[in-house]
């Protein structure tokens, strides 16, 4: 067992699988999200890659408001993301609601719903600063597996 | 000896009049009592090493037999006559007069009527057993099948009666050495054929019961043709003698041709394809037993026992290529059904295609792959087409979606399902040791190799879909196992054991059996005989090794078991469906109408391309195109 | 060669091929001009993926990666082993049958059309296989492997056409562009992983692992065709796997349509051609 997590310490330093969901938000965080990845900032030689499948997912980025039809989805993608994992909320919307807050089928920010490991302000935050989300969330996930949360 | 071959014949036939006076309620267990007699003669028989494999008998029956014959064809050319269907009076007609005229010229001498040797010790070991099994099986089967169907009282004695009559001409057929006989039991099973998947009187029935009759008609009327030829050129009924001492010429090998024709009708080779896929409209058991495991291996059993005289011929290679493509075309046909009786109909057509394709390469390392194609195929299409039929019963349907997430309904016979399959494409099961042989042995026949190796990829396709489909089950769903009757259970325990075991005996089988048989031919089969070490399959381009892969593949299951074990623990969780989900245990999602809608899949049938009837057509010509490269390929 | 050396090698490869797939990643980010991840990447991957919980979506997916991943030990090994080419090639179909059988146990249509998609690519890729195994024999007369270490010429000398069908059937076997049918390597022009979507920590490592021994079972195929020559063996295996890197990165994705068709017609014509230039010369 001490083994495997010494193995998993290693792997899951150098190999954060990041799992991007769009909660409704404008898209713009979306792009600077997809942004992150191109080979201009190349999250890639961090490891980072971007599932498309909670099941494979480490790290869950959400963008955008939690609104009462995709609250459930939301909570089922967080479900199945297999443990050690960590919540990322990028934007303003995902962190509050942002301007969208006060509309009727709104529910607010995603720590409404699951619990944020990482909040990323910006109206979008800037490519930048996701990335150093992503790095501060593999600090977290190793922290995860040194506390023995596997 | 005698005595072994009096019991053979006359047990089966005294319990069937028996099955067919008492009542059905009383005589239940007769024909199974009957039918664990036979199976332990012909372990006994399976036993015995040195005897006299030509028995001079005491008495000659062959005028009763004669006398069948004509009442055989005479009952033939009444239905055929009900039924106003010419093709079934013209082949009839035809035969009668035909044998009316051999009759009158052959020597009916009673001092080689009978021959037994390693094929027919095999091939008798596995039809008795086998039938055993199925008649188990059978038995709460056609209770409810006859509830079913509303049938009348009797039509279960009739069954059981023409099943059992149908094992004593098997087992005839098999240990016969007198051509005309051959032909007698041959008609036998033809008549079983007929009034079996006609039992159930409906219209789809009956109408396929005339064409499986008009086909073995034809079959018969082959049967003949080759041997009313052969006889003129070497006056001699002995089929070990003709065997053993006919001149092969061109003209001897047409006429052969038409005997192994009709050892291709019987065993539904394309173009005669189609009475075998009607057939399937009949009741379980008889599809098990006469259209997969036994009566189809009849021609087989033919073919096999002519083969060494066209060895090293261009018409054993074009009768390869009749059997290649057979075992290509159906495969690919197969891809495109969905009604499992049909797709097991299908892969018993294309694997008797592997079969003849290896009979007809004809080097020692291909008759070796035939017969243990023979072999292990009987036990596993037995033991798919119970579980069929049982799952049939429970579930009212055929259709192979139907059976999807069959493991939370059934569990025990879908996972024996599921390993049928398995064992019929995987190393190191008995199927794939005789394909690994007959790829091996082919390898010089380009064309030919090509067809096996595109035929072995599509047979791969359908049956590891077909494992696939039973393996899901609902989730939250508690199993348990599924309460049958023991009559059901234990027949399908009991061939999975053979499935599963009985190749690791292959290598005795070899020795005693198979070995020795290609040795009594050892001046036509020679080179590359396999040669056993240590349990491994030899000869000088290739090796098997059967017991390491046997010992590995069952340390690997026992750790996959391990881990299996090891995620039961667990809860599950719902598959990923974009986040969708209904409640906790169904993914799905409610429609803005307020219905749930679970997300439902099904397999790729190909339906553009494979059940396009031009590709039928096409298939079809091509196979017309080959049987008549055949039928000339002695001319020379 | 001596056993020892046969089971060092045999210990080896996995690493081996875990090296060439992270080469693979590297070269792939250089022709996208980034920096691209750690040579060690499939490593550190698989590491990870062991040590994560697996959601388990049905009990049957464990069975079933354990199984793969047995099989295609066995494959590797009986290559080591020099045993018979047929045999380690229905071997290796155990290990593709049972992901696919993983794949079916779940009810989820993701990772059942996956499924589907992955016995198309087998039923592609099989006949080929067996045609290139076929060509083996008619040059040496005999399945085993061993006899193709006693010839004194290269075999690509007279398969060429074969090789380029091995090439092929690499290129489906490895799930890469344009044949990345059942599910693309690192689902970058997916929406879920195809066949894989059910598979989570560490049984993806399994069938990842299984995988990797696969390949060992498919490059070794492809250093016989220069197997009198050690280096120059290497050399092909990594100009081939070079050029399979750059078919990956300049096509798209087909359709399962025009792989099985072009695989069964082109495939086969082509083995054909070879096989007669083999049968008559």
């Amino acid at each position: 067992m001490k083994f495997i997590k010494r193995l998993l310490l290693t792997g899951i330093k150098k190999s954060p699988w990041l799992l991007h969901f769009d909660c409704g938000s404008c898209n713009g965080c979306d792009i600077e999200t997809l942004a992150v990845l191109t080979p201009v900032y190349d999250a890639e030689r961090f490891g980072v890659i971007n599932v498309g499948n909670p099941k494979h997912a480490d790290i869950f980025l959400v963008t955008g408001t939690v609104n009462r039809k995709n609250q459930e989805i939301l909570n089922n993608l967080y479900l199945q993301i297999p443990e050690p994992k960590v919540i990322l909320a990028v934007g303003t919307c995902a962190l509050s609601g942002g301007i969208f807050a006060e509309a009727p089928n709104v529910i607010g920010g995603v720590d409404k719903i699951i619990p944020v490991d990482i909040y990323i302000p910006g109206c979008p935050p800037k490519p930048e600063a996701i990335l150093e989300g992503v790095l501060k969330s593999v600090e977290l996930l190793e922290d995860k597996v040194k506390n023995g949360k596997i | 000896m005698d005595i072994y071959i009096l019991t053979l014949l006359s047990i089966p036939l005294l319990a069937a009049l028996l099955v067919y006076i008492v009542p059905f309620s009383k005589a239940k267990y007769i024909p199974i009592l009957a039918l664990i007699t036979t199976s332990i003669i012909s372990i006994k028989i399976f036993n015995l090493n040195n005897f006299d494999s030509q028995l001079n008998l005491k008495f000659n029956y062959s005028h009763l037999i004669t006398v069948l014959d004509f009442i055989l064809l005479l009952f033939f050319i009444k239905k055929g006559w009900e039924n106003k269907d010419k093709p079934i009076l013209f082949f009839n007609i035809s035969s009668l007069l035909l044998l009316l005229f051999l009759e009158l010229k052959i020597d009916n001498s009673p001092n080689f009527l009978i021959n037994i040797d390693n094929i027919s010790q095999i091939m008798l070991l596995f039809v008795n057993i086998i039938s055993l099994f199925i008649f188990i099986h059978a038995i709460p089967y056609m209770q409810k099948h006859r509830e079913h169907f509303s049938l009348k009282t009797t039509s279960n004695n009739n069954f059981f009666c023409i099943l059992l009559l149908f094992v004593a001409g098997m087992n005839g057929l098999i240990i016969t050495n007198h051509l005309l006989h051959f032909y007698f039991f041959f008609e036998i099973t033809t008549l079983c054929s007929y009034l079996l998947i006609g039992h159930d009187r409906t219209q789809e029935a009956v109408a396929n019961s005339l064409l499986a009759l008009r086909l073995n008609s034809l079959g018969g009327l082959f049967f003949l043709i080759g041997s009313t030829g052969l006889y003129f050129i070497f006056p001699s009924v002995d089929i070990l003698k003709i065997v053993q001492k006919a001149p092969v010429n061109s003209l001897f090998l047409l006429f052969l041709a038409y005997i192994c024709l009709a050892g291709m009708v019987k065993s539904a080779q394309l173009p005669f394809q189609k009475w075998l896929l009607g057939a399937m409209v009949a009741p379980t058991p008889t599809s098990a037993l006469l259209h997969s495991s036994t009566m189809v291996k009849a021609g087989i059993y033919l073919l096999l026992r002519f083969s060494p005289l066209f060895a090293n011929t261009f018409f054993s290679t074009t009768l390869a290529l009749c059997g290649g493509f057979t075992f290509l075309a159906t495969a690919l046909l197969a891809i495109g059904q969905d009604n499992a009786k049909k797709v097991l109909a299908y892969s018993t057509i294309s694997n008797l295609g592997l079969i003849i394709a290896c009979i007809g390469i004809n080097t020692p390392a291909s008759i070796t792959a035939a017969l243990i194609l023979t072999f292990f195929h009987a036990f596993n299409k037995a033991l798919l087409f119970l579980c069929i039929g049982t799952i049939e019963q429970k579930i009212a349907s055929r259709n192979l979606e139907d059976m999807r997430n069959l493991y939370t309904l059934m569990p025990l016979t879908a996972i024996i399902t599921v390993f049928g399959a398995i064992a019929m494409i995987l190393p190191p099961f008995g199927m794939l040791l005789g394909k690994w042989m007959a790829i091996e042995s082919s390898a010089q026949n380009i064309l030919l190799v090509l067809m096996l190796a595109l035929g072995s990829a599509v047979t791969v396709l359908y049956w590891a879909r077909w494992a696939g489909l039973f393996m899901g089950y609902k989730l939250r769903e508690k199993i348990k196992l599924e309460s049958q009757s023991l009559l059901t259970r234990i027949p399908l325990l009991i061939l999975l054991l053979a499935v599963f075991l009985l190749p690791a005996y292959s290598p005795w089988l070899y020795q005693e059996k198979i070995y020795p048989f290609i040795l009594t031919y050892s001046h036509i089969w020679k080179n590359n005989l396999y040669l056993l070490l240590g349990g491994s399959f030899q000869n000088s381009f290739g090796s098997f090794p059967l017991f390491p892969l046997f010992s590995l593949a069952i340390l690997g299951f026992f750790i996959a078991h391990y881990f299996l074990l090891k995620a039961k623990r667990k809860p599950l969780e719902i598959p990923y469906f974009s986040g969708l989900s209904i409640d906790k245990s169904s993914f799905g999602y409610v429609n803005p109408l307020g219905q749930r809608v679970i997300p439902k899949t099904s397999n790729y049938y190909l339906l553009q391309v494979i059940e396009n009837s031009k590709l039928a057509l096409w298939i079809d010509r091509l196979s017309l195109i080959f049987i008549l490269l055949f039928l000339g390929g002695g001319l020379r | 060669m001596p056993m020892f050396l046969k089971l060092f090698l045999f210990l080896l490869s996995p690493f081996a091929i875990g090296v060439i797939l992270g080469i693979d990643r590297k070269l792939t980010a250089y022709l996208q001009s980034r920096i691209g991840p750690p040579i060690f990447q499939p490593f550190y991957d698989l590491f990870k993926l062991l040590g994560k919980e697996s959601k388990t979506s049905d009990y049957w997916l464990s069975f079933c990666a354990y199984v793969y991943l047995c099989g295609a030990i066995t494959c590797a090994f009986l290559f080591f082993l020099q045993a018979d080419l047929l045999l380690i090639f229905f071997v290796q179909a155990v290990g593709s049958i049972f992901l696919v059988l993983g794949a079916f146990s779940v009810s989820s249509p993701f990772s059942q059309i996956g499924g589907q998609r992955e016995l198309f690519q087998i039923i592609a890729y099989e006949p080929l296989l067996i045609a290139v195994i076929v060509g083996i024999y008619l040059v040496t007369g005999s399945f085993e492997i061993s006899s193709i270490y006693k010839l004194n010429y290269p075999l690509l000398a007279k398969l060429p056409l074969l090789f380029l069908i091995l090439t092929f059937a690499l290129t489906i076997k490895l799930r890469k562009s344009p044949f990345d049918i059942s599910a693309s390597h690192h689902a970058h022009q997916e929406i879920v992983r195809g066949v894989f979507t059910e598979y989570s920590g560490s049984y993806l490592a399994i069938v990842e692992l299984a995988h990797w021994f696969e390949l060992v079972f498919i490059l070794g195929l492809i250093s016989l065709f220069w197997a009198n020559s050690f280096f120059m063996s290497t050399i092909l295996v990594f100009l081939t796997y070079f050029l399979e890197i750059i078919v990956d990165n300049i096509t798209s994705r087909l359709t399962w349509r025009f792989m099985l068709k072009n695989a069964w017609s082109v495939g086969i014509i082509l083995a054909l051609i070879n096989l007669i230039w083999l049968y008559k010369g």
